[in-house]
């Protein structure tokens, strides 16, 4: 076992374990800071992965940006009206249906080994900050200036919608 | 190589010290260290209470700006090779976006509604 | 720079998203009584960007292959840029009526369309990807824009959840394709699939795009979200939700299915022809026991994409132009349908009930009329062009040997010839209610939208030939 993988499976084991305190905690705030760390753990694999562009985005916009919007909501709702709420079996049904077709897809692939998982044995590492800068303004031009007209709608929406007088 | 081995020697000596200091220091509780700290001064409500929607609001802007500041990293790093480009293509992307910040700042919507 | 040059082909697109832009901007600094002014404005915009399209040059790869320009595209271009006029036209008596005219409504709208626009032109994954939100996230906003209104909040908030489960899905469908190829290009995906042969997981990904694919055009299993959405959003939103979208996830399922996994063709036939099954009958007799018409025709728009989804099912020489066509009349009358309510101002809202229509024709023999036009052109009677429309279709459906569909499609129109007709004989064979709540009150607009609604369902219907000749050159790469 080379000291890479050992890092792989050290994230790996670490964002699992944090991912099981996310869904365990009685407190949503504890919740909430766990998630962070597993995403933190999450953008490790990604650099390890030579996804640099996608680990600086889970750094940047998920445990920097998104979080911050669920610990508003959190402080937003009040906790005592969700802990009455009893856990339906209907939700228990999908959440099992969604976890085994995600995990059996992990395992087939595992088993099947026909295909290199790893970038390096695709042949070139992608995920650098560099290379998806020159997809972004080159091959995938046209998406990225529709992105903009995106958030301009997202932003625009939110406004319109959240303020009492627009 | 080295630096992996830095990193996990500075790791198991920060978990040894912490477990060293978990063992030999004393514990003395007490109500007031047990509360929550607010710079010192005494609290003024027990648990978290209701929270405006007004903090929301700048979140979702904060989140937005965010995606679109994340943006300029991967351009930063072209933009030596294809200048023109580079800079024609951005150019249209801010403005798109400058649009929507010129009308958020008409709308108030950085000013705290009362 | 060779990029510059493309710019020309997209000119349609970029005229509209500039003038979506303006409209944004200028809309701070304009006094709520200049709103009007709003509406010329994104009325030039968009006839402006429908003159582009016949200017703009051709071409078969734009942009490093992310984007086309083809008879096909500039066909549903065209649809949704009719589609946006009339709805613009409809829309301003009903935010006036609601007090709520905004700007931003066609800053939305218009925006809404360049995202259904560059749907249709992507033949890459990434850029259909982010055009298919451009439009899901307008018209979440869209269908919740009435924030005063409880029902409109409902809609909006129902819809941006399940949509963006659907989106999710969508997104993870695309993942499986390019991670079992490593493409994103339409072309390339498919000669990499066509060297390998089938896959489990191809299958897997034709399923889950299927899926978010027959959500936004309301296909039973996935249209729960249909009647409560189409209720709730502000009337002229829903006129548009139930053309524009769907046309361009049709057109995207043809695109999709016939260009990039044709070697699954015998699965997929199977798929869609089922789901068109199951969707027209759920349609029909969910439509058959509604108290409220908008609610029906939200359930009779349900029944459409089933018809629709027909002609994708069979395929062949008939089934695809034949879709473009059907298509382009249910534009028409199904932004009618839903504009009728709007003539009907109560003091608070508008008239959706059956009562509310009693009597009208003695009220307003014109508008009736024009009502009864629609009505006959949904169930597909002639001389109208939902008649020929569905003969296409039907025949399409018989030609592959389908005939259980076609059968199932022709029982489906006689279902769907008394709910239609309920409306009718409320209209012309009862008495209006002694206590008239709603007042007939139409406006310029209006009347010009319904005008041209109902001349081109006849024009359709008299003289089909124009029309169908050019479905039929717009769907020529898919004929073979």
């Amino acid at each position: 076992m080379s000291l890479y993988s050992g890092f792989i499976y050290f994230f790996g084991i670490l964002s699992i374990f944090l991912g099981i305190m996310v869904i365990t905690r009685k407190n949503a705030i504890h919740s909430a800071v766990y998630l962070i760390f597993c995403i933190l753990s999450i953008a490790g694999l990604f650099f390890l992965l030579q996804a640099e562009f996608i680990a600086g985005i889970q750094i940047i916009v998920y445990a920097g940006g998104i979080m911050v919007i669920y610990v508003f909501t959190i402080l937003l709702i009040k906790l005592e009206v969700v802990k009455g709420l009893k856990r339906r079996w209907e939700i228990k049904l999908i959440t099992a249906i969604v976890f085994s077709a995600l995990s059996g897809e992990i395992l087939y692939l595992l088993l099947r080994k026909r295909e290199a998982l790893l970038p390096e044995e695709y042949g070139i590492a992608k995920g650098t900050v560099q290379a998806v800068g020159s997809y972004l303004l080159r091959d995938y031009l046209i998406p990225f200036e529709v992105v903009s007209l995106l958030l301009l709608v997202a932003m625009i929406g939110a406004i319109m919608l959240s303020r009492k007088k627009v | 190589m080295e630096l992996f081995l830095l990193f996990i020697i500075v790791g198991l000596l920060t978990l040894g010290m912490l477990f060293i200091g978990a063992i030999l220091g004393p514990k003395k509780i007490s109500k007031v260290k047990l509360e929550p700290f607010e710079c010192g001064s005494p609290l003024l409500q027990k648990e978290i209470g209701p929270f405006s929607i007004k903090y929301y609001m700048v979140a979702l802007l904060f989140l937005i700006f965010d995606i679109e500041v994340a943006f300029l990293f991967p351009w930063a790093l072209v933009f030596k090779r294809i200048k023109l480009t580079a800079f024609i293509v951005i150019l249209a992307y801010f403005l798109v976006l400058i649009v929507g910040f010129i009308y958020a700042w008409k709308k108030g919507a950085f000013e705290w509604e009362e | 720079m060779s990029y510059l040059i493309d710019l020309k082909s997209i000119s349609s697109e970029l005229i509209l998203s500039l003038f979506a832009v303006l409209i944004l901007v200028i809309s701070p600094f304009i006094r709520e009584e200049k709103r009007k002014f709003i509406t010329y404005f994104s009325i030039i915009g968009l006839v402006g960007s429908f003159i582009a399209l016949f200017i703009q040059p051709m071409k078969e790869s734009l942009f490093w292959k992310t984007l086309t320009v083809d008879r096909f595209s500039l066909y549903f271009k065209a649809l949704f840029l009719i589609a946006t006029f009339l709805v613009v036209l409809i829309s301003r008596k009903f935010f006036e009526h609601e007090r709520y005219h905004k700007a931003e409504y066609y800053f939305f709208l218009l925006l809404t369309t360049v995202g259904l626009m560059f749907m249709v032109s992507s033949v890459d994954l990434i850029s259909l990807y982010v055009s298919f939100e451009l439009m899901a996230i307008s018209c979440y906003v869209l269908a919740g824009f009435l924030k005063r209104d409880l029902r409109s909040n409902e809609a909006g908030m129902k819809y941006f959840v399940l949509g963006v489960f659907s989106s999710g899905v969508l997104l993870f469908g695309f993942s499986f394709l390019f991670g079992l190829t490593g493409e994103t290009g339409f072309n390339k995906i498919f000669q990499n699939l066509s060297n390998k042969g089938t896959d489990f997981f191809l299958i897997i990904a034709m399923l889950t795009i299927a899926g978010a694919l027959f959500f936004k055009i309301a296909a039973v299993p996935f249209h729960m979200w249909t009647p409560d959405v189409y209720e709730g959003a502000p009337t002229p939103v829903t006129a548009y939700l139930s053309v524009a979208p769907k046309a361009a996830c049709f057109a995207i399922f043809i695109r999709l299915f016939l260009e990039v996994l044709p070697m699954l063709k015998n699965e997929w036939q199977t798929l869609i022809a089922w789901v068109s099954l199951f969707t027209m009958t759920y349609g029909n007799i969910a439509a058959l026991t509604q108290r409220s018409v908008k609610r029906m025709f939200a359930y009779s728009s349900i029944a459409h994409a089933g018809y629709i989804l027909i002609g994708l099912a069979a395929g062949g020489e008939f089934g695809i132009w034949g879709m473009l066509y059907y298509l382009l009349i249910y534009t028409f009358m199904n932004i009618g349908a839903f504009s009728i309510f709007i003539f009907m101002a109560k003091k608070e809202h508008f008239g959706e009930e059956f009562p509310d229509f009693s009597g009208l024709a003695q009220r307003a023999p014109y508008f009736s009329a024009i009502i009864v036009l629609i009505l006959l052109s949904l169930t597909g009677i002639p001389p109208t062009g939902g008649f020929i429309a569905k003969v296409y279709i039907f025949s399409a459906a018989i030609k592959q040997k389908l005939y259980w569909l076609a059968i199932a499609g022709v029982l489906n129109s006689v279902i769907s010839l008394y709910y239609y007709f309920r409306l009718g004989m409320a209209m012309y064979f009862k008495e209006p209610p002694k206590d008239i709540e709603v007042k007939y009150s139409p406006s310029f607009f209006l009347l010009l939208a319904i005008t041209i609604i109902g001349l081109a369902i006849l024009l359709l219907g008299i003289f089909p030939h124009p029309f169908a000749s050019m479905a039929k050159i717009s769907a020529f790469q898919f004929l073979n």
